[in-house]
């Protein structure tokens, strides 16, 4: 495998296919390098999801290395077709968000459930060649939610708000909180699929 | 109990994490049984998934890799299913609902709440300004019908 190489500027370019591949031969090699180019990647993103989510900087930090030396432990787990790097780690990071800050969840949200999971064939779109532009596309699509529906799935992927509390916050009533959720989730899968094409 | 699926926002308040205990406990009842919403979750956390990959850039602390590579270099190395639990299995109790009791239903110490109904309060610590009625009703569509017997 090609790895690339920390030329500073460019290093945190990687593609979702890259990442994965990283992450792969980390449980099958334990490189020390190859453990730092996802660390470099994927550490900056993690503090911004802990630290939106109410963790303090110190706790953030405590938070992304929590959230890496089980990366480190479990990479030898990680079954590309079954999810990209970045869901596979971003759930490692969420289970542990959960254990620090809803704690009468914890019991819901183990990795062991997810990584012992068997491979979902029907109702899931998600082959190979998806998951790995999955991310790309989202980026692409995710601006081109009206304002008022990104908010709202951004305030339960960074805050963990709850429907009711992301009606407060906002003051709407619930009802209009579910339908923008589900007409942006709607509206996400049909701009995922367009841009597939 | 599947007549009916769960929708595209319960399924994103699930993979963020941000569902009501409560709630969450019967969704992940419900995914145990049900492979097509399964699918969905899976799309979801693919897209949580995505937006970390695109989420903004902070930098962490200059020593933050050298504390962490300190830190698993001295870990003994232990394959990594040494650290995973196989998820409890048992006829008829989804592990959720398993790992919250610590066993199964013949266990439960039902108490009757009315003609024919018994009901169990889950131990779970409900979420703040979540029903606790939710957490009643839970158990219940396990037995609506026959009767168990409340000894022991
Ligand atoms: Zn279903």
């Amino acid at each position: 495998m090609q790895l690339k190489s920390n030329d500073g500027e460019s290093e945190n370019c990687l593609t979702s296919a890259e990442l994965s591949a990283l992450l792969q031969s980390l449980g099958e090699h334990r490189s020390r390098e190859v453990f730092r180019q996802l660390f470099e990647f994927f550490a900056p993103r993690l503090k911004t999801y802990f630290l939106k989510g109410g963790a303090t900087a110190e706790l953030s930090e405590e938070l992304i290395q929590e959230t890496f030396v089980i990366v480190w432990r479990k990479a030898e787990m990680f079954d590309s077709r079954k999810a990209s790097a970045s869901t596979w780690i971003y759930t490692i990071a969420r289970n542990l968000r959960i254990d620090r800050f809803r704690k009468e969840r914890r019991y819901l949200y183990k990795d062991d459930q997810f990584f012992a999971n068997e491979l979902v064939g029907e109702g899931s779109q998600l082959d190979d060649h998806h998951q790995s532009q999955l991310s790309e596309q989202v980026e692409k699509v995710l601006p081109l939610l009206p304002a008022e529906q990104s908010k709202i799935i951004k305030l339960a992927f960074y805050e963990d708000a709850s429907h009711s509390k992301i009606a407060q916050h906002l003051e709407l009533p619930l009802g209009t909180v579910k339908s923008r959720m589900r007409l942006a989730l709607a509206r996400l899968r049909k701009l995922l699929e367009g841009v597939e094409l | 109990m599947i007549n009916h699926h769960l929708s595209d926002e319960i399924l994103w308040a699930y993979a963020t994490g941000s569902l009501p205990a409560g709630h969450a406990l019967l969704v992940s009842c419900h995914l145990e049984l049900c492979d097509g919403c399964k699918g969905r979750l899976a799309e979801a956390e693919a897209l949580a998934g995505a937006m970390l990959q695109t989420a903004e850039q902070q930098k962490p602390s200059d020593d933050m890799f050298d504390l962490l590579m300190a830190r698993v270099e001295g870990e003994p190395a232990v394959p990594a299913a040494a650290y995973t639990v196989e998820p409890r299995a048992e006829k008829g109790v989804p592990s959720a609902l398993w790992d919250v009791l610590g066993y199964g239903f013949n266990d439960i110490k039902w108490k009757m709440v009315g003609p024919g109904i018994r009901q169990f309060i889950l131990p779970i610590k409900p979420s703040e300004g979540e029903s606790a009625r939710l957490l009643k009703l839970s158990p219940g569509f396990v037995t609506p019908e026959h009767s168990h017997h409340a000894q022991r």
